[in-house]
């Protein structure tokens, strides 16, 4: 599979990171990444925040200063892209009627062959799929990155009920020769990372019950001590958001059907009412100055 | 100082049986030896004696039942994949509960102790077994770790059924995504669906709550595995 020009929409911290990451590892053989973004501030503060990550990491010596001058000659701020663009990766707001309206206006504006792409976590993929031209359906997948996109390691390569089986698995490979763990997976209710980990939460809430900060640190220093989980779920919940766990659980769970095993807990809801969210709100399960 | 006098009884079916055999202190092997005749009975002298049993909720009330007629020394019990609280309110000789049955990717285990005596003795049991005590409050109802790494498990053999990825993409969205130790497939390769199995089963029994129902996948793979033992 070649890919020359990759096209991200959205410049915010999962496109910027997407578009960062195939400049790095694209650079070298000429690929262009181009990015865009409905609005022209948020791509030009996405530019800065990219190129000043490249110069912090030339300046701890992990790129030359030649790697990163062909990544930023790599990386093109676009109010329209290219029409022979290869990949085209949509990171923008995690609503189906936008995503759907974009989707149809691009499909119409890229070449045939071009491979389109969503980065949702939480659309169904076939939702979107259904609404573009059949020619197009072939060509449209899931592509679900991780934050931040530039180092972790994992992309979902989610297969629509249209998706051809040859381009999953030629993306696969693509994506392992340039240094990324894909994992394939058909598209399920939070695919694969926000279902199975949904327990890593959920389970724990239910052990410590009630709001007790001595609770959720005995539970996450046993999770990390014993488990050798990198962080504890509370101490992570407050990292990710609470409210952005608990709408994640929330939909994972509706999505089920009401399956008591994605079944969010009381106490999520608590935080979220109150406005405890977590590192970001500067309390949450934990109390931050 | 006298070298502390410990029995142990264990089953088989414990992941540390072996190492627990090579420790030197008197060791009951419930499958074929009978602790409880008159004539086997050094455990009356012992300062702990230390339950390595994986059974099921009845059969270790039983042997609870017995041990607390036949002998005087604390208990310290290994109640992974049980109901600890209720075990330790029914049974006031258990001074110390353990949850050394399900295999973890570092040294540490979880121990509740009645006191710090007890804390000490198990600590340095499972020093010889290379294992290393890390204190909690309670024992709840599968621990922890074993409780919260079930359900986990649980959740990749039914998505497995379910056709989502194969065991090979699950493992690596999980280790690369949420940078898991392990992946679920290999992990519960490593504590055995058994022992898993096990724990889900008596939680959905006390609970009857469905979000502790297990897998048809690890439930066949449980009773293989049990076959496979027993043949």
């Amino acid at each position: 599979m070649k890919i020359h020009k990759v096209a991200v929409l959205g410049a915010g911290t999962m496109g910027a990171g997407i578009a960062q990451w195939f400049c790095q590892v694209g650079a070298s053989e000429g690929i262009q990444v181009e990015l865009s973004d409905a609005a022209e501030e948020q791509l030009e503060r996405a530019k800065n925040n990219i190129h000043a990550s490249w110069d912090k990491l030339a300046a701890k010596g992990k790129f030359t200063q030649e790697q990163v001058d062909s990544f930023k000659s790599a990386l093109l701020l676009k109010e329209d892209f290219s029409k022979d663009c290869d990949l085209f990766i949509e990171a923008i707001v995690e609503s189906l009627p936008i995503k759907i309206e974009v989707l149809q206006k691009l499909s119409a504006h890229f070449q045939a062959k071009t491979i389109m792409a969503s980065n949702t976590s939480s659309i169904p993929i076939d939702a979107m799929a259904r609404e573009l031209p059949q020619k197009r359906q072939g060509q449209f997948l899931g592509l679900h990155f991780f934050n931040p996109a530039p180092i972790m390691k994992l992309v979902e390569i989610v297969q629509g009920h249209w998706t051809s089986a040859e381009l999953t698995e030629n993306l696969s490979q693509w994506f392992e020769d340039k240094g990324k763990k894909p994992a394939l997976c058909q598209d399920g209710p939070g695919f694969i990372v926000n279902r199975l980990a949904r327990n890593f939460y959920g389970e724990p809430l239910r052990l410590a019950g009630t709001e007790d900060t001595k609770v959720f640190k005995e539970i996450d220093d046993t999770l990390k001590e014993v488990g050798g989980f990198r962080m504890g779920p509370f101490e992570l919940m407050d990292l990710i958001g609470i409210d952005i766990n608990y709408s994640v659980s929330e939909s994972v769970w509706k999505s089920f059907y009401y399956e008591p095993r994605f079944a969010p807990h009381a106490l999520q809801r608590k935080m979220v009412t109150s406005g405890r969210l977590g590192r970001k709100t500067k309390g949450g399960f934990y109390e931050y100055s | 100082m006298s070298t502390p006098k410990y029995v142990i009884l264990a089953n088989r079916d414990h992941p540390l049986y072996n190492e627990l055999k090579e420790t030197g202190h008197t060791f009951y092997d419930l499958h074929k030896d009978d602790p409880f005749e008159g004539k086997e009975a050094r455990y009356r002298e012992a300062d702990l004696v230390f339950d390595f049993t994986l059974l099921e909720r009845d059969k270790k009330e039983e042997l609870l039942r017995i041990l607390a007629i036949q002998m005087k020394a604390p208990v310290v019990s290994d109640l992974t994949c049980l109901w600890g609280d209720f075990f330790i309110e029914k049974f006031p000789q258990i001074q110390g509960a353990m949850a050394t049955a399900f295999w973890a990717p570092t040294q540490k285990r979880e121990v509740v102790a009645k006191d710090t005596e007890v804390f000490k003795g198990v600590s340095t049991l499972l020093k010889e077994v290379g294992l290393e005590a890390k204190e909690v409050s309670q024992p709840g109802h599968g621990f922890i770790y074993p409780r919260t790494v079930s359900l986990l498990i649980n959740e990749a053999c039914l998505a497995l059924e379910d056709k989502l990825a194969s065991a090979k993409d699950l493992d690596t969205a999980m280790k690369f995504g949420v940078n898991y130790p392990l992946g679920l497939v290999e992990w519960k390769e490593k504590i055995g669906a058994k022992a898993v199995l096990m724990l889900l089963d008596d939680l959905h029994h006390v609970t009857k709550d469905d979000r502790y129902r297990a897998s048809v996948s690890l439930r066949k793979e449980a009773h293989l595995d049990s076959d496979k033992v027993q043949a």
